[in-house]
């Protein structure tokens, strides 16, 4: 070991305190920066394989690629992998129940084709899960969807070219397809991509026929699950049932083709080497793919995250450099003298930087790769922990329980390669002033005391004026006598020492800052999660049960509902609240029911008292009566027993007697009600060449169709007219109002019964035999609500549960898992609060470190000093109180400048925040800034208390030999 | 009269084997007034000796009295107050403090009793001590004699009634010492102010009216001289 090192290898040792809080600094940034970048990787690789695994891992895919792209693929450099898919062509079929078939043509696809890689190439798409029987051999041989089996064929009456099979369709059994190309009303070519287009069928003004059909035979060899055509799997189609037949089959249509590339880092790159093979604006790309894997880096959520990350590595990198750079400055600064003493026997200035050096070699060899673990086991750690998160942002169960920590070889080195830049740039102008130490200045100290011209001009004009003594210079020196002067001499006169804490300060503010300004970027994230998924609905989880359009006679959406809700009290880990269903009505209502003195607090329902033909407009007329848009809420007889006592029967009604209205700003509750009655519902009026505005009372209480005749452009302007209900279609249908209630049943607060007059509770059963909502019965959903037995229940396994009885029973209904979103929402925003806060400790570690090294250190080089002021009288009061002032002084000064600085990190954050989110104001995070201020208080306060303690330790007597290097 | 009673004055540096006795069980006294040099090889004790006697440091045991009072009753606090009014310490290597200039590093121990400078005092002492012209100066921008008077400057500032100094001229040429030396000799005859020079220089030993000599901490000679 060179004299030099073991120089350096002494100067770490003896000084150990701050040897430790260097390391400790460079493994922190070090983990830090490592863990910004693998938590990046991680989510990264984490959600191309989410997406990989629900959707498959094609960049790029066309579904009808031009002739001869299938060889080009095949030999081209940047395909990775490719497979093709040929359609044969499309068969109508029929069903031998009275139904008709849920599509209207079957589509037979070949299976896939591997055009480049290997056999991972099929997971490119997500290939058909076979539930029955095998994949199609032979070009003679067909799957069908799983939808399909057991289901009898059948032509209509008279029609020709049905597909047919002798008996059910089964594996084994043969199925005669009559196959032609579809083919559009301007002649063009349709793929499984379009919808079938015909004027009875769907949205579509226009007919498709199908042309070429020649009749094929394939035997049946197995089922497969049926695909989702919204997520591009292999078999998903608009609107036609698939089949397959073998890879190899021939007769090609049209070919799609899946391919993923290589060597193609952007989506320009990817799309100026895809159009001359694909054709211009032929293909999809997999815009969600290629944004995580960083090619398409054009949404403004990856143009967002990129701003957060660069931000967050530059804010990591600052603050490691500035601990580091500390460090340094104080190391050399504190060996002035070794230094100047070596240069006078001989060291050249190579060698003196070459000791600053070396420190920072071993720093690093400790340092760096401490971090690099620390910074893995950390995101390890953190992603494990916010696991619930993941997996449902997901939507899937993540292997192992929790996101797997990707780390990559690039990173890794990239992370090294930049905390030893940090390390040499940090130690670079330590290095030079090490190297620039004069012998003789540095044994003179001389280079300790720098004066600025002002002071300088201010000792020159005393020294020229002939003042010897000067009366008390400032306000401190008034204020605290010695100690003051010291403070405001130390201040004024010496080195670069005072300027380094300084530095150290406003760094620490400004992370400290920065964490808050990462909430503040993050909050409107968490706060949509709050709103949305609040804790506001009654019930945890809905089964929502969609009416038919003509439910017929026997009325079967009810009798589903009926039928769910029975098997359901059988759960244990679900109450039933009640159900209900919502639609609007009219309504007349005679006078004596609405409460006269109510009236003027409905105000949306009162037409202008002295309106002269107040009867052209619905409201609360004068008299009492009115004419009004009810909400009608449909509830089962739980629901309704729970409100009232009388018996739910059809033809009785229900009002809910509360109304809460807002009077400019303040919330006033009415209720609006004085007795029961009989008040008469109505289905909408409808006249050809007009537009309804619902039914109105004349003056003589009779109810009238109010109506506006309709010119091309709409409504014509022309004024209201009235009609007899007769000459508009109109139902109309009396209720009994059996009671007057004035507090809901828990499941009604879904439809803000409150918010809204009138709003009306019917049994459910009316919703079906009411000839008023005749029409509207297609359009009312019904929510069934559930709250689980328990809060320590799994919502998704009670949702899965009903959802599994649903299934049994055969019932179609969709479930909305309010508690499982809320669950969900809530461990994102934990998750998401954990991140910045872990960001937020560890900056806050690296800035406590950086002003403690500091302080303490500056304090510390001073102790020379300190003991000839010791030894020339000064008590431990004035020596606490000197180093009080100038610490105060600095952390006012380090503030002063953070609170500047940390405005721009703040600024980055909020460009980049408010691209994803826009419309949000600029903020400022003032409480983390008033943390950050007691904070460095209160780091200043230790140090201080530190460096006194050492300095009471210090022995005077050794510390005025100063002849000790 | 004796200002000074030193008495049993022991130092022992660490412990057990490796304990240093710098001062083993020293006794003397002080008369107000006089000029003792105190010599001895290095390691003998005597900057110990005179760390004791300025009140920098406290004995293992025994007692410094002066006027009577042991000074290591006091507390830290009036042994700061003592170190201030009642000893002027002089350093080989002045141990000014590097951000005040020459008028404040003179003026310290007063104004850390919170006392008002004397004009008067403090001209006549620049004056005395060729200091005119560099008041506002800093200790870096003075040369090794200019500063060491700086020094002598601060020690006699407060009139204190002892004087110490340590090899005050042992980093100085021999007309800067021979002005040093005159300095702290005319402040002992003229203000009567005792002086204790440690010092290895036998030409300072013979200027002094009383030789004390040590060698490892015990005294082995103890001469007045005519």
């Amino acid at each position: 070991m060179g004299i030099l090192s073991s120089f350096t290898q002494r100067s770490l040792t003896r000084n150990r305190a701050r040897t430790i809080v260097s390391v400790i600094g460079v493994v922190l940034s070090t983990a830090l920066m490592m863990a910004v970048f693998t938590t990046v990787t991680s989510l990264e690789s984490a959600l191309v394989g989410c997406v990989e695994a629900i959707e498959g891992s094609w960049q790029i895919f066309d579904p009808a690629a031009e002739e001869g792209a299938e060889g080009l693929l095949a030999s081209d450099a940047h395909v990775r992998s490719a497979i093709a898919s040929s359609e044969l062509g499309s068969s109508r079929y029929g069903l031998a129940e009275d139904t008709d078939p849920t599509y209207p043509l079957i589509t037979v696809r070949t299976m896939p084709r591997v055009l480049a890689g290997e056999e991972e190439a099929l997971g490119l798409a997500i290939m058909p899960e076979i539930l029955e029987g095998s994949a199609p051999a032979t070009e003679d041989e067909i799957m069908l969807p799983i939808s399909l089996e057991g289901v009898v064929l059948a032509a209509p009456e008279g029609a020709e070219g049905y597909a047919s099979c002798d008996g059910a369709l089964a594996v084994g059994s043969t199925i005669e397809l009559f196959l032609g190309a579809r083919i559009g009303e301007d002649g063009e070519h349709l793929t499984f991509m379009h919808g079938y287009q015909d004027a009875d069928w769907g949205p579509y003004d226009r007919t498709e026929t199908l042309q070429d059909v020649r009749m094929r035979s394939y035997r049946i060899t197995g089922f497969y699950r049926d695909q989702s055509f919204a997520q591009n799997d292999y078999s998903g189609a608009e609107s036609t049932l698939v089949a397959l037949t073998s890879a190899d089959a021939p007769g090609a249509l049209h070919t799609a083709v899946w391919i993923d590339t290589q060597g193609l880092p952007s989506k320009d790159a990817l799309e100026e080497w895809i159009d001359p093979l694909l054709g211009e604006e032929d293909y999809y790309l997999h815009t969600e793919l290629l944004t995580y894997q960083g090619i398409d880096t054009s949404s403004a959520i990856s143009e967002s995250l990129m701003i957060m990350a660069g931000t967050l590595a530059a804010v990591v990198v600052v603050a490691a450099a500035s601990l580091i750079y500390n460090s340094f400055a104080i190391s050399v600064a504190e060996r002035t003298r070794q230094f100047g003493l070596l240069s006078s026997l001989g060291a050249s200035r190579r060698q003196l930087r070459r000791t600053v050096f070396i420190e920072a070699l071993v720093l690093g060899i400790v340092g760096i790769p401490l971090g690099v673990l620390l910074g893995i086991a950390g995101v390890a750690a953190t992603l494990h922990a916010t696991a619930d998160a993941f997996e449902y942002i997901f939507g899937i169960s993540l292997t192992g329980g929790s996101v797997p920590v990707v780390v990559r070889p690039p990173v890794v080195i990239l992370i090294v390669g930049l905390s030893c830049l940090v390390l040499v740039v940090s130690a670079w102008i330590p290095a030079l002033r090490a190297g620039r130490v004069s012998a003789i200045d540095a044994l003179r100290q001389a280079k300790d005391v720098k004066l600025d011209r002002r002071t300088r001009k201010r000792l020159e004009h005393r020294q020229r004026a002939g003042i010897a003594v000067a009366g008390p210079s400032g306000i401190r020196e008034r204020l605290f006598g010695i100690a003051g002067l010291l403070t405001t001499r130390n201040l004024s006169r010496a080195n670069s020492k005072g300027r380094i804490v300084v530095a150290s300060l406003a760094v620490s503010f400004l992370l400290l800052v920065f964490s808050g300004s990462i909430g503040i970027s993050l909050a409107p994230v968490t706060d949509t999660a709050g709103m949305t998924y609040g804790p506001d609905s009654p019930a945890d989880i809905y089964a929502i049960f969609f009416a038919e359009e003509d439910p017929g006679e026997n009325s079967s959406m009810r009798t589903s509902i009926d039928r769910f809700m029975d098997a359901a009290r059988s759960i244990e880990e679900a109450v039933c609240l009640g159900s209900y269903g919502r639609g609007y009505a009219y309504a007349t209502f005679p006078s004596g029911i609405i409460d006269p003195a109510s009236r003027a607090s409905i105000d949306y329902a009162a037409p202008d008292p002295d309106e002269t033909d107040e009867h052209l407009w619905r409201g609360v007329y004068r008299d009492g009566s009115a004419a009004l848009t009810p909400l009608v809420v449909f509830v089962d007889d739980a629901t309704w027993a729970q409100m009232s006592d009388a018996a739910p029967r059809h033809g009785s009604a229900l009002l809910i007697d509360r109304y809460v209205v807002s009077d400019e700003g303040r919330y006033i509750t009415a209720a609006p009600y004085a007795d029961t009655g009989t008040i008469t519902l109505y289905s909408t009026p409808a006249r050809e060449g007009y537009l309804s505005d619902g039914i109105v009372l004349d003056e003589g209480g009779t109810p009238l169709a109010s109506m506006e005749s309709l010119d091309e452009d709409g409504p014509s302007g022309t004024g209201k007219e009235l009609f007899s209900l007769a000459e508009t279609g109109v139902v109309a249908e009396e209720y009994q109002v059996v009671d007057l209630v004035g507090e809901t049943a828990p499941i009604l607060l879904d439809v803000s019964p409150y918010l809204t007059f009138p709003t009306i509770v019917l049994p459910a059963e009316s919703l079906d035999a009411s000839p008023v909502f005749a029409k509207m019965r297609g359009e009312i959903q019904t929510a069934v609500g559930y709250a689980l037995a328990s809060p320590d229940l799994d919502p998704r396994a009670v949702g899965d549960t009903l959802q599994g009885l649903a299934e049994d029973l055969g019932i179609s209904v969709a479930f909305n898992n309010i508690a499982y979103r809320a669950a969900g929402m809530r461990a994102v925003v934990s998750m998401i609060d954990t991140f910045v806060f872990l960001f937020a400790f560890i900056t806050m570690l690296i800035a406590i470190a950086n002003v403690f090294n500091t302080l303490s250190n500056s304090i510390i080089l001073r102790t020379r000093e300190f003991a000839v002021l010791q030894s020339c009288g000064m008590d431990a009061g004035d020596f606490a109180r000197m180093l009080l002032l100038e610490c105060a002084h600095y952390a006012l000064r380090g503030l002063v400048w953070g609170l500047v600085l940390s405005f721009f990190p703040a600024w980055l954050l909020y460009l980049g925040s408010g691209v994803a989110f826009g419309g949000i104001a600029f903020s400022y995070p003032w409480a983390h800034a008033l943390g950050a201020t007691l904070g460095v208080a209160a780091v200043l306060g230790i140090s201080v208390i530190y460096a006194l303690r050492r300095s009471r330790a210090l022995n005077v007597v050794e510390a005025l030999r100063a002849d000790a290097i | 009269m004796d200002i000074l009673s030193i008495e049993h004055l022991t130092k022992i540096y660490g412990a057990g084997e490796a304990a240093t006795h710098a001062l083993d069980d020293v006794s003397f006294t002080v008369q107000a007034g006089d000029f003792i040099a105190i010599v001895g090889a290095s390691g003998s004790g005597k900057s110990t000796l005179m760390h004791l006697i300025g009140g920098v440091d406290r004995p293992t045991s025994g007692t410094v009295r002066m006027n009577g009072e042991d000074i290591f009753k006091r507390t830290d606090e009036q042994l700061a107050i003592f170190r201030r009014r009642e000893v002027g310490l002089v350093y080989q290597f002045y141990n000014l403090i590097p951000v005040l200039d020459v008028v404040e590093n003179m003026t310290l121990p007063v104004r850390l009793d919170g006392r008002t400078v004397g004009e008067e005092r403090l001209g006549s002492l620049l004056h005395a001590l060729d200091l005119e012209g560099r008041e506002h100066h800093l200790p870096n921008q003075l040369s090794g004699g200019q500063q060491q008077r700086v020094a002598i400057g601060r020690a006699l500032m407060n009139a204190p009634s002892i004087v110490l100094a340590d090899e005050p001229t042992g980093n100085l040429d021999s007309k800067n010492s021979a002005e040093i030396m005159g300095l702290l000799c005319a402040s002992n005859r003229d203000l009567r102010q005792t002086l204790i020079v440690i010092t290895h220089d036998e030409d300072i030993a013979l200027m002094a009216h009383r030789v004390i000599a040590l060698e490892d901490g015990r005294i082995v000679a103890d001469e007045r001289r005519g």
